[in-house]
Parts: structure tokens; sequence; C-alpha cells
């Protein structure tokens, strides 16, 4: 009975002190307050897409490779008429760009237009729709300074950015995006994609972790990264693993991402939950 | 006579070897202070984030790549305490901030590389106008000013700094970032770094790898800004890449940000004015929001 007793007032102690230290913490937790779904959709990126034949999709039809170069052990260059392929299936990076003088720059374009076109390109080339997350279209200017002037000229539109983030079951995967750039015109300049295929098995998708739980973990995990208070924002992502074959397998594991002292890089630090 | 040319000879060949690492044509040095408030270290404690060292190796291995490929000449590692303030330095300006100035060490200092990367903690101010960057060594300068310690007028071409509040806009727009760190006739060209704070984590290995990758042939300055971006899922703070391009003419600085490559490092001509290349309207932590 006694031990029993010092038992229980020692367990009482041990969670007293952890709470206590998790309160050093302020955790946002609604974005974690649903688990995303366990399974991945049928439609996934595959290595064909890293086929020089998927990105020939995209260009004008005349466009034929006309020679290679190999930059590293998987990085291959092609040269058609007008474009540049530059694709490595290990490393799951497409980048289609027109080597040009300046882009013209005359114009303005219709931004939702442009996410539309982006979304279809990247459809064309073999990303399904169940992967496309945010579509968001920034505008890339340029301000001059020549001289001692201290007032820079007015700003100019350079070309549209349109970033679609990976994002599978509503959760991102970290890293991953394509960036789909247009001339103020609308003449698609260049497609960037960090969008590995994804592998037929191996994900680790779901957890068995509370709420709570995943906030004590994400406590001792902070501070184990050097970090002892402040505000935490928690959020799903996945982490991409690679497999030999340049194929990633997704493992589930929240983000914590604390506003730290001024002068130091906000962070986000990877919790696992398995 | 004879004896004359050969010893003519031999000594031309001892001075190119003796001088052969500062004038390597295609280097690359990469910085990755991780570790601080330790003993011999700079800073606080809190300031350690292992993953800096880790984005400097990714930075590195793309051009390790290319080497092997024929493609590039020399790549050095010089993390935490082999990072001094002094590689930072310039011996013109060893008198205005009672450090060393030791830029151009051979295969050490900043200014002997034609690209270099760099990630640590950094800061700012709008007037006198300059970024700080935080070093890995305290027996040197444990923070270099753009203004007070760099002048980029031997080898360095193109740095892209990956530290908070590097190019902040206000800051350019006093002159910082311009005359301050290059000479008329220098080389030195591009700075791609952050307006306002910029998010630290296992994320900044993915995009520094994707950037350095996708930069070979062109879209040195552009694929900074694709790849280092970050509206923080549309929460504010977000991360805002510019890059800073120093030349003669709108025209040649816009062809260095767009055309420009590892391979092909464009010259600017006379470096005598400075286009800031960045996202409209993007809103970091630690900086206004950029004009529209």
């Amino acid at each position: 009975m006694r031990t029993m007793k010092t038992a229980f007032i020692a367990l009482s102690l041990i969670l007293c002190a952890g709470s206590l230290l998790a309160q050093n913490f302020q955790f946002d937790t609604s974005r974690i307050a649903t688990p995303p779904r366990a399974t991945l959709p049928q439609e996934r990126m595959t290595l064909k897409a890293f086929e020089a034949s998927a990105a020939l999709r995209i260009l004008p039809e005349n466009e034929k490779v006309e020679k290679s170069q190999r930059l590293s052990k998987s990085r291959v260059v092609e040269f058609t008429r007008g474009w540049r392929i530059e694709r490595d299936p290990l490393e799951g990076a497409l980048l289609i760009a027109q080597p040009a003088d300046n882009p013209n720059t005359e114009g303005t374009f219709d931004e939702s237009k442009l996410r539309e076109m982006s979304v279809e390109l990247l459809k064309r080339i073999g990303v399904p729709r169940s992967e496309i997350g945010r579509v968001e279209t920034r505008s890339l200017v340029a301000s001059d300074a020549d001289g001692d002037e201290k007032e820079p000229g007015r700003p100019q539109l350079i070309l549209y950015k349109t970033f679609v983030i990976r994002e599978i079951n509503g959760v991102p995967v970290e890293g991953h995006r394509a960036v789909v750039s247009h001339t103020p015109a609308g003449s698609l300049h260049r497609a960037n994609l960090l969008w590995p295929a994804l592998a037929g098995s191996g994900h680790r998708l779901e957890t068995k972790l509370t709420v709570p739980q995943i906030t004590a973990r994400a406590s001792e995990v902070l501070r184990r990264n050097g970090e002892q208070k402040g505000k935490v924002s928690l959020r799903w992502k996945y982490v991409p693993v690679k497999q030999q074959s340049g194929e990633v397998a997704l493992r589930l594991v929240v983000g914590a991402r604390i506003q730290s002292a001024p002068g130091t890089e906000p962070r986000e630090i990877t919790v696992p939950v398995d | 006579m004879t004896q004359r040319i050969r010893m003519f000879c031999l000594t031309i060949v001892i001075v190119t070897f003796a001088v052969w690492p500062a004038m390597a044509a295609r280097e690359t040095h990469v910085y990755g202070i991780a570790n601080f408030g330790g003993s011999g270290q700079c800073g606080s404690s809190s300031m350690t984030h292992p993953v800096h060292v880790n984005t400097a190796a990714a930075f590195a291995s793309w051009f390790t790549a290319l080497k092997t490929a024929g493609l590039w000449e020399d790549v050095r590692i010089r993390d935490n305490s082999s990072a001094r303030g002094s590689y930072f330095t310039d011996k013109s300006k060893s008198g205005s901030c009672s450090c060393t100035g030791d830029d151009a060490h051979a295969d050490y200092g900043a200014d002997d590389a034609d690209v270099i990367y760099v990630h640590t903690h950094g800061g700012h101010s709008e007037s006198p106008a300059f970024s700080s960057l935080s070093m890995g060594n305290s027996s040197y300068d444990c923070s270099v000013q753009t203004d007070q310690n760099m002048l980029w007028n031997s080898d360095l071409d193109l740095a892209v700094i990956k530290a908070c509040q590097s190019g902040d806009y206000d800051t350019w727009k006093n002159g910082g970032y311009r005359q301050a760190f290059t000479k008329q006739n220098g080389v030195f060209r591009m700075w791609n770094a952050f307006h306002g704070d910029s998010s630290c984590g296992d994320h900044v290995t993915a995009y520094v790898k994707w950037y350095v990758e996708s930069s070979t042939y062109d879209g040195v300055g552009e694929n900074w800004l694709d790849a280092a971006y970050d509206d923080n899922s549309g929460d504010g703070d977000d991360d805002c890449p510019v890059s800073i391009v120093i030349g003669e003419t709108h025209n040649k600085r816009v062809s260095l940000f767009e055309n420009g490559g590892w391979k092909d490092r464009k010259d600017t001509g006379s470096k005598t004015g400075s286009t800031y290349f960045y996202f409209k309207g993007c809103a970091p932590s630690s900086g206004r929001k950029l004009p529209n």
C-alpha cells in the first residue's frame, strides 16, 4: 500500500513538472485539431513526369531536343531550338526555361487567369489535381537607384510568379512547390518544379497521439533545440523521405513554428508524431 | 644567358603557383554559422541553430558536383569557428572597425571566392545604412557590417546571404549595399538576401539545394526569389527574399538577375547604380511591407 502511495505521489509530481514546463510555451493547436486522412489519393505524381516528353508537352509542337548535357549523376540538360529543359528524376526537379534576352516588360495580365494557366500547365506535365494546394500569384518588380540617388525610381513589373504549393489531403509537403513565371503580357517564361514522384508504398500518414500528447512532445523537442518559451503554432506537414528510385515516401509530422526573440530567425522545428 | 632564362622561367612558375588559389576563376566558399554561446564562439546559446551548417553543405554539394563534371574548380566549407569576422573585413576598413581585415585570405576569405553562401543571424540599421551578420569565432569580430567591414574589391562576384534583414529595403534606399561595399571598377555585382526576418528549419535546406541546382545556366537572382519566398501559409510574417544587383544600367542588371548563372556570371559594367528586385507587397516581421 505504502509503495503504491509513493508511486502515485511520484507520478503526480512528474506530471505536474511536465505541465509547468509545457506552460513556458503557448501553443496554438487549432490547425492540428483534426488529423488528416490516412490514405493517399489514387492519382499520383510518377517518374514519367521527368521524361523529356512530359516537358515537351507544354512547349510549341516544333520544339525538339537538339542536344543534351549531363550536369551531375542525375541532372540532365536538354536544349531545344527556343527552350532549355533540366530534368532530375532522383531529386524530383524539373526546370523549363526560355533562354532569352531580358523579358519584355510591357503590359499587364489578369492574375486569376495566370493561376488557371499555371495549374493547367502542371497538369499537362503530369501533376495530378489532388496534389495541388494553395495557388498564389505575386508580382516580381524591380526598383532602380542610380548614382547617389536617395529616391529610387518607380518599381517596374518584371514577371508574374505563380506559386503552387504541393498539398496532399490538405497537408503541405515540406519543400515541394512549383513556380510558374509569365511575362507581364502573359506568355510563359519559366516553370520550375520541385515535385518528386510519390512511392507506391512506405508512407506513414497517421498518428495515434492526442493533441495534449503532441504538445507535450513538442515542448520536449523545442527544449532539446534550445528554445525555452514563446508562442508556438503547430501544423501538420508531410516530410518527404527519399527512396533509391527518386520517389519519396511521406511521413506525417507536426511543424512547430516558434516566434523567437528579435534578432534570431523564426524557426520551424519538426515534431515526430509516430 | 640560358641559365638566366631558366631562372626567370622557374620564378614565373613559382609565383604562378603561389598566387594560384587566390586567382582561381571558379571558386565557392560557404559559411554555415550554427554554434553560438560556447567557448570561443560568439553570441548566446539561444542563437544556436544546427540547420545553418546543413544549408551550407547543400549549397556546397552542387558546386562539388559541378567540379566533378569539370564545370567548377574549387569549393571550401568554412563553418562555425572557421567563419571569422576577419574573412569578411577588407584591409582598408580595419582602421574604422578596430578589427583585422583578411577578406582576401586564400581559400578562407569571402573576397577570395567568386561565389559565397552564408547562413547566420543578421540585423539592420536604416541610418546609418547597413546590415550586420553574426560570425562564428570570438577571437575576431563577432558581428560584421556591410558598411564598416565589407568592401568587395578582389574576387567576389555573387553573394547569397541567408540571414534575417540582410537586404533591407530602407537600408538599400539610404545607400547601403551600394558604394559602401563595392567599387565602381570592382567585379562584385549581386547580393541575394532578405528584407525583414526569414524563417529557419529543414525547409531551408530543401530550398537552398533547389535554388543552387536550378541556377547553373540562368536565373541566379530570379531563382532565389522563387525558392526562398514564403507567405507562411497566409498567416503573415512573410519570408521576403530580395536580389540586389549592382551595375551600370538597368538592362545589364536585369540581365544578370535573369540570365546570369554559376556558369556565366554576367558582367554588369561599371558599378554606378543598383536594382532592387522583390515581390510587391511582401510583408515580413522586422521590416516594412515592400512598396507597390
